[in-house]
């Protein structure tokens, strides 16, 4: 059996390796429009050189590095040859891949924005499913604390207790987290309630 | 002989220009503000190489992560406006150099982020705070680019842009001239329909 505080831990590390990764990636795209510059010392940088195919393929391998380079040594220990491994490795890590990458940049080219990036990744690619995947541990967590723990911690008076999903004590657990209280509106509807 | 491209206004070519570094001027800002962000994360938060937004449950760990992020944007300050190495600010200089790069100065971030607490991740940063931020400098560089039009232009600018044969130049301001014309330099093109309202719209005679 686990406890709440089990699976509370098991949460903060999920979202601190949400947060991680959000971190990494946004500074491995910062990183690569340094290189939109006119010249290396410039102050400003200037993304509609997107537009020309060179600085454009040198952007996007320095994104794809920058998104490479924190598992360089998870990939070296893969079995079997790196560069192979490491395409499913890193969809695995990001939810997309470099053909995601290039798609979204040689679309936009000198239109190139950072949140359209985002927008683009989290709508038409794995990158959401790969952040949520990160929640799996803690969820495996909360299906072994008790109904009956999650009951009393949250202060909810369910009808019928036996109702309770995992989904359900997630859920309560997080508006617990969220607002010290589970809002009873919120809840009413639940077959468990009634 | 090949026709010869009508050459573009000195007016039109400067507000080109200045257009093009505003751009840049820009998103340079805006990546500014992430990097400020994600400097602060880097010096306050990070935890055996995780990003441990936990931490700002801590009311000093907020007030270091607001001064992280406003040492960060008056270093780009000094660079962006060529500031010697020299060059001496009190607090209250350094505040209102802060201000006029990155829209925000030091007091009002630590306020805000003592305020959001756990809740200022980068999400919420960048989509309820930078905006906000990025707002005032957008809209100085607008009028930067386009403060040496005069109500002399308009006529230029609306036969630049191809749209005299359904605008009235000799009833548009200099705002209405501006508009068409930044509307002509992302569109490539002016739309008819956007204007069919404006008093300034030539009425089609119906056949």
């Amino acid at each position: 059996m686990a406890s709440i505080a089990d699976y509370d831990t098991a949460n903060k590390k999920a979202l601190s390796s949400v947060a991680t990764n959000q971190w990494l990636l946004r500074q491995a795209v910062d990183g690569a429009l340094e290189g939109t510059k006119a010249a290396p010392g410039d102050f400003y940088i200037n993304p509609s050189r997107l537009s020309d195919d060179a600085v454009r393929a040198t952007f996007k391998d320095a994104v794809f590095t920058g998104m490479k380079t924190p598992y360089n040594a998870a990939i070296a220990a893969l079995p079997g040859d790196a560069d192979t491994e490491s395409g499913a490795f890193l969809r695995g890590m990001w939810g997309f891949g470099r053909q995601e990458l290039d798609a979204y940049v040689d679309g936009t080219k000198g239109g190139f924005q950072f949140d359209g990036l985002f927008k683009f990744l989290g709508e038409k690619t794995g990158y959401q499913d790969a952040l949520a995947a990160r929640f799996d541990h803690a969820r495996s967590v909360m299906d072994q604390v008790s109904t009956a723990d999650v009951v009393t911690h949250t202060g909810i008076t369910p009808v019928d207790p036996s109702k309770i999903t995992l989904d359900d004590k997630l859920e309560v657990n997080r508006l617990f987290d969220q607002f010290g209280v589970v809002p009873p509106k919120s809840i009413e509807d639940k077959p468990y309630m009634n | 002989m090949a026709d010869e491209k009508p050459k573009i206004p000195a007016h039109i070519s400067k507000f080109q220009k200045l257009s093009k570094k505003a751009k840049q001027m820009i998103a340079t800002t805006d990546k500014h503000h992430r990097n400020a962000y994600d400097a602060a994360v880097e010096a306050v938060l990070m935890d055996k190489g995780y990003v441990n937004e936990d931490k700002l449950k801590d009311m000093k760990v907020r007030e270091e992560f607001a001064d992280k992020m406003a040492d960060f944007y008056v270093g780009k300050a000094k660079q962006q406006f060529k500031v010697g190495k020299d060059a001496k600010f009190d607090e209250l200089e350094t505040e209102l150099l802060m201000n006029a790069y990155a829209g925000t100065t030091r007091g009002q971030l630590k306020q805000y982020v003592k305020k959001v607490g756990k809740k200022f991740t980068f999400d919420h940063f960048n989509t309820e705070l930078r905006p906000g931020l990025m707002k005032g400098i957008e809209e100085n560089l607008d009028a930067a680019t386009v403060g040496h039009f005069g109500q002399e232009h308009v006529g230029d600018i609306v036969k630049y842009t191809g749209a005299g044969k359904f605008l009235d130049a000799g009833k548009m301001t200099v705002q209405d001239a501006v508009g068409v014309l930044g509307q002509y330099e992302n569109n490539g093109t002016v739309l008819e329909k956007l204007f069919k309202e404006k008093h300034f719209y030539k009425k089609q005679e119906k056949k």
